[in-house]
């Protein structure tokens, strides 16, 4: 029961890591050489760790908070962009981190792939292939975009993971 | 499979990937930069055309105002040297942040509103046949 509840409660608070970090992005002044709207996707931190450690479902619930969040305070077209980018690099760092080997920072720089890749197919499916130009700079920051998200997971791995097993409850995972 | 924690942030055996993939980046940027000066700027609303300049044919800036969906208010600024988002209606403005065009195949994208601005090269007017 305890520990039922324990991940209840984990998953409540990698959602609102993952909102705050959604909103500080927000507050960023846009980035100098970078496509205009890209985001350098710090929650993606928080779903990588939710796919990799609790399962697929948590984190495709974040996903859908994180869209959910953006529909409400920026709108349907970012709220659509952030919901298929959000499943889309959610269910392919799930599938890196539980069918293979992968290191963390190829499964952030995958992620950042089928992020932008999601979203890209919704920009055309929304408007024409237009939206395509925005291919080859998106293709270099999802390079730098994931590494980051990959180094950061590293580094703040072991205190994630303490939260979560003084959480859940149990002396060892 | 291994948990997160026994992963490493890089392993040697993925160089390749990600060499293909820093390639791959480094051809696209390339061949974008490389791509002639815009030559025509066409507007499009809900992938209808409903704007198409020569820019040559401009002998100064000019704007336009377009309706996109939902009735949000773009407007797009031509010159002969290029085209550019002057204001968008939107809260995100990522259209107009995307600054001056000037090569072909460059474009500015205006979700919210379904508008696209894009330039399109000498000899590409069948670009837009998507």
């Amino acid at each position: 029961m305890k520990k039922k509840a324990g991940r209840v409660a984990l998953g409540g608070m990698l959602a609102a890591l993952a909102l705050a970090f959604s909103f500080l992005e927000g507050l960023l002044p846009p980035l100098p050489g970078m496509p205009p709207g890209a985001r350098l996707g710090l929650s993606n931190i928080v779903t990588m760790y939710a796919a990799g450690s609790l399962g697929l479902p948590w984190g495709l619930g974040l996903a859908l908070v994180k869209g959910g969040f953006a529909l409400l305070t920026r709108g349907l077209a970012a709220g659509t962009m952030s919901l298929c980018g959000g499943l889309a690099s959610t269910g392919c760092m799930w599938l890196l981190l539980k069918k293979t080997p992968a290191s963390l920072g190829l499964t952030g720089v995958c992620g950042a792939l089928a992020h932008n890749g999601a979203q890209l197919g919704a920009a055309v499916y929304l408007t024409s292939g237009a939206a395509l130009g925005y291919v080859p700079a998106l293709l270099v920051f999802s390079l730098f975009s994931g590494m980051l998200t990959g180094a950061v997971l590293k580094l703040t791995l072991p205190a994630l993971e303490r939260a979560a097993r003084w959480l859940e409850g149990s002396p060892k995972d | 499979m291994r948990g997160l924690a026994g992963r490493k942030l890089l392993a040697r055996r993925e160089l390749p990937v990600f060499l293909a993939l820093l390639l791959a980046a480094g051809g696209l940027l390339l061949w974008t930069r490389l791509a002639p000066s815009g030559s025509a700027a066409v507007v499009e609303v809900d992938g209808r055309e409903v704007l198409r300049q020569e820019l040559g044919r401009l002998a100064g800036p000019e704007e336009h105002a377009i309706t996109g969906a939902g009735g949000l208010r773009v407007t797009v600024e031509l010159s002969p040297r290029g085209a550019r988002v002057a204001d968008a209606g939107c809260p995100d403005k990522t259209c107009v942040r995307t600054g001056h065009l000037t090569r072909a195949g460059q474009s500015a994208v205006c979700l919210p509103g379904r508008v696209v601005l894009r330039l399109e090269g000498p000899g590409a007017a069948d670009a837009e046949t998507y």
